[in-house]
This record gives C-alpha cells, structure tokens and sequence, in this order.
C-alpha cells in the first residue's frame, strides 16, 4: 500500500508532513542552506565530532541545515552561508544546489515505500512583477523525487493553503462552500496568491517581495545585519505593540506596510483584468513564515479594506500554524491523489 | 533502415540525436546514428508521439550506420569547406561594395540585396538551409510533455548525485494528528 507525503522547498525550509502507517503524521523542518567547509586532512574528524550533518560532493564537504547557522556563527566573514534557492526558485547563481537539495530531500522524506506512494510538491504561481519563472524549477524539483521512486504531483503554493485552511463562502441558506476564498502564503522569497473555488483554482499569482526583502530593506537602513534582524522579527516584534525607539522592530512595521501595499496591489490589479468574481463575500486566508509575528491579519485587514477588488472580503484569517500550513495543504493533496491511484480513477502518467 | 520524415511544416530539431530536419525532409537515421541512440531518444518519442515525425521505413538492420556514414555523410571536412566557400563570396562581394560605393556611389542597400541573393544562391546551390527560418526547436522544446521533462531532469539529478554521499539527521520528526483522512474524504467529493 502506498503511502502520501507533502512536501514543501522553501527558500528558508524544507518541510516534510508524511503519513505513518499508524494513521499518525510525521513531520519535520530542515533549514535549507549549507557552508562550505575548508578542505583539510581532519575534516571527517571535525563533522563527527560536532555531529554537524553534511553532505560531501567530491571533494568539497558542506554543513546543511541548522549546523550550517552554528558554523557561520563560529567563523564570522570567512563561511558564507549559501541557499539552494532564491526568490522562491532554484539558485541560479548556486552551483552546488542540486547536489545539496537532492540530499536534503533523500534523507527527510527517504525512498517511496511502494509504487502507489504519492508526494504533493508545490511552486510557485506566475510571477505578476517579472520575477523568475518557474517552468525549470518545477521539472528539476520533480526530477529529484522521482529518483526516489515517488509519484509527483505539483500544485500552486498558495493552493495548498487553501487546502490545509479550508475558507468557505456562505450561501444565503446557510449552506457552507468549503475551499472557496483566496489563500496566501508569504515565505522568505515570494508571496503566492491563489483564488480558488470548491478546492479548484481559478487564480493564483506571486511577487517576488516577501520576507527576505524585508529583512534586507531594514538591515540596509539601520546597519543592523540580516541576521540580527531576523532574530527580531522572530522574537521581538507584535506589530499590536510597536516599540518607537526599538529601530529595528520600528523599520520592521514600516517595510512590513510597504511589501503588503505592494504586494496588494498587484494581486488587485491582477483580480480586476480577469474579473473574478463572487457572488458571497470571501475569506482570505494567511499563511507562511513571514505572516508569523502577532498582529500580521490587521495588518493585512487595514490594506485589504482600502483596495479596490472585484469581490468582497468576509475576513481575513491567520492560519493556526502559519509555518506548516504549505505543508498540511500538500498532505492532503498527496493523500487524495493515492486513492485515486489506488482506485485505478487515474494513472501515474495522468498524475 | 529507420526512415522518418517531417510532417510538421516547420523545421525540427531532435536535439539528444542532433539531427535538423526541414519540412517534408526524409532522413534515414541508421544512416547519421546508432540504433540503440535512436531508440533511446526522449525528443524522437516525443515528436513521434506528437504526430510531428512519422515513420516511413523501419526495419532490424541497424548496421548501415558505419557505412553509410563513410559513403553519404558530409565529412567535416567538407562542411569546413563550405564554409570557407560562403565566406570567400561573402567577403569578395562586400569588398566589391565597399569599392563600388567609394569610386561611384552606387546605392548600398542595392549591394546588400545582391549580396544576399548571391548567399542565397550558393546555399541553394548546397541544399544547405538558411538559419534565419523560423527554426521550431524552442517551440518543439516547450511543447515536450511533463513527463518526458521531468525524466529527462530525474537523469540529470541522478548524474550529479553520482559520487556524492551525505549525512543528514533526520530524527527531529514530530508525530502528529492531522486527520488528513476526513480533509481528503471532503476533497475528493469536490474535486
């Protein structure tokens, strides 16, 4: 019997949700970036003794995941921290991405246990600011679990969210439509926008501004460096209460406003050319890492109120678990797809 | 002979056997590639599946190539000299222009027009085709299925992966209740 697993190559995260045989789900997050570690006669000896996890590529040796943060700690301005990807697709500029992804991705989810199993993978929609596409991405990324013996199946970032969410628009009996609203998921390199209906997407759409360009924008003003600003946004900043001489999470406030205006207004722009339109006011479902600090929903609720949008919104609603929400979505996406495996309603070429 | 001709009306390229084909162009393939390279071809099953290529002549004899390729094949020898023939006419003729507009100011856009048709000509003349048509390789290209994509990239991982090992921990996995089972149950009455 197959088994399903979603899985989600973020810029910041791998994130896997897989199925036990006990009905339970297994999930787990590994950071995806890595260093380079010098070459030298110890350096087997230096892995093990840390228990730094690493991936060798002939012989250049790379410290992945978390460890590749505890090593760029200890040797600041001579490791740089490197990503397989960027802006939400495979790092152009990375050479050893392939080689460091397809191992992350081996060790977390591991083999397909049968040929019926099934994982939901996802991109990234159109781009509407002229951002990389992602036709390259998509078939590299389907090649490097199709190796694993693993049925794929792709589907739009922001899709998954509305799957994992489940907005519904109320009809005037009371009826519920469930999967009807639009979902957003704002990771570390872009914002996915989907509008869906019953599950199916209508429309989906992402820009490349989310969470890193934050990061950067505040770090260039105050001379704070990324990393530090990451760990505030992380801990310190509740956009219910800014702190007006905390710099950093001030700067935060101001460029969070900036990228959702800009990010709202071109998904608003977008709505208006193809004329999606609903009868019932929806609901707008937030995910991803950059939605996590508190606050984030009103935010959004303030510039979504001042838009001009060929639908209404009912409410905006912050995922419960905005960092796997993805994830969730592509579970159960993997999960329906086996059954129709199973069922024989499909074939693995029609996946 | 594996004999196939072109009936997409446009140029074709099947890339992995490097071979362009014009429209309506019979090829023998035995006769530029091994057999084995010609059935193992991802573009050629694509473009047969397309309905872009179709098959005239294939029998087992998979030997001409060796033969063939000494009696027919232009040897690069050959195409080095085309080359360099084009290129002999292509400078004659600017020089000639160049002389001719300085001494008797005769039209250049005359000149390059008649330097094109003399290109023309000689490449007629060879059979050789001109690269500025409408080549339909990119189209052809966009047009490949997911799936042959997506094999084609599963290879390609899977040569990179050749000689690289790795040690990553795995074992942070939290265990948890989803209930993936009644969200699936709700989707798959919808989808």
């Amino acid at each position: 019997m197959g088994i399903a697993a979603g899985y989600d190559v973020g810029t910041m995260f791998c994130q896997m949700a897989k199925q036990n045989e006990d009905g339970s789900t297994a999930m787990s997050n590994v950071r995806n970036a890595f260093v380079e570690v010098p070459e030298s006669d110890d350096v087997e000896e230096i892995l093990s003794r840390n228990g730094w996890q690493w991936v060798r590529d002939g012989k250049s040796v790379f410290v992945v995941g978390e460890d590749s943060m505890q090593v760029a700690k200890l040797f600041p301005g001579k490791v740089e921290i490197r990503r397989p990807l960027q802006d939400g697709v495979l790092n152009k500029n990375e050479e050893k991405k392939n080689v460091v992804l397809a191992s992350i991705i081996e060790s977390q989810l591991g083999k397909a246990s049968s040929e019926n199993s099934v994982v939901a993978i996802c991109i990234s929609s159109p781009c509407v600011d002229g951002s990389a596409d992602s036709t390259f991405h998509s078939a590299r990324l389907k090649g490097m679990f199709m190796r694993l013996g693993w049925n794929v199946k792709v589907i739009e970032e922001a899709l998954a969210v509305v799957l994992s969410e489940r907005p519904c628009v109320i009809e005037d009996d009371g009826t519920e439509v469930p999967y009807s609203g639009v979902g957003i998921s704002f990771g570390a390199g872009r914002a996915n926008c989907m509008l869906a209906f019953k599950g199916m997407p209508i429309l989906g759409m992402s820009v490349s501004r989310s969470g890193d360009w934050i990061d950067k924008m505040v770090s260039e003003q105050t001379g704070v460096p990324v990393a530090q600003v990451v760990d505030a946004k992380e801990k310190r900043l509740d956009f219910n209460k800014i702190d007006p001489d905390d710099d950093v999470v001030f700067a935060l406030d101001a460029y969070y406003d900036a990228m959702l205006k800009y990010v709202f207004n071109l998904f608003s722009k977008k709505f208006k050319e193809v004329k999606s339109e609903f009868n019932k006011p929806i609901d707008i479902v937030l995910a991803g890492g950059t939605s996590m600090p508190p606050g984030f929903e009103k935010k959004v609720e303030k510039i979504v109120s001042e838009l001009d949008l060929p639908f209404k919104v009912n409410k905006v609603i912050k995922s419960k678990d905005p960092r796997h929400a993805v994830v969730k979505g592509l579970l159960a996406q993997a999960e329906i797809v086996k059954r129709k495996l199973e069922k024989g309603q499909i074939t693995k070429e029609s996946i | 002979m594996y004999t196939i001709v072109n009936t997409s009306g446009r140029h074709l390229s099947i890339k992995d056997l490097r071979i362009m084909l014009s429209p309506r162009e019979r090829l023998d393939l035995d006769s530029v590639c091994e057999r084995r390279d010609i059935e193992s071809s991802l573009y050629l099953k694509e473009a047969l599946k397309k309905g872009y290529i179709k098959v005239i002549i294939k029998d087992s004899n998979s030997s001409s190539y060796a033969s063939a390729g000494m009696i027919d094949a232009v040897t690069k020898e050959d195409l080095e000299k085309i080359k360099s023939d084009i290129s002999d006419v292509i400078k004659s003729s600017m020089k000639e222009a160049k002389v001719a507009k300085n001494s008797l100011g005769v039209d250049i856009s005359q000149i390059k027009s008649e330097i094109a048709s003399v290109i023309r000509e000689v490449m007629g003349e060879m059979n050789i085709s001109s690269p500025s048509k409408d080549v339909a390789s990119s189209g052809f290209e966009e047009s490949l299925s997911d799936s042959v994509l997506s094999e084609i990239h599963k290879k390609a991982v899977n040569r990179m992966m050749e000689g690289a090992e790795g040690k990553v921990k795995n074992d942070d996995q939290k265990k948890v209740n989803l209930d993936i089972s009644r969200r699936a149950d709700e989707l798959e009455g919808l989808l």
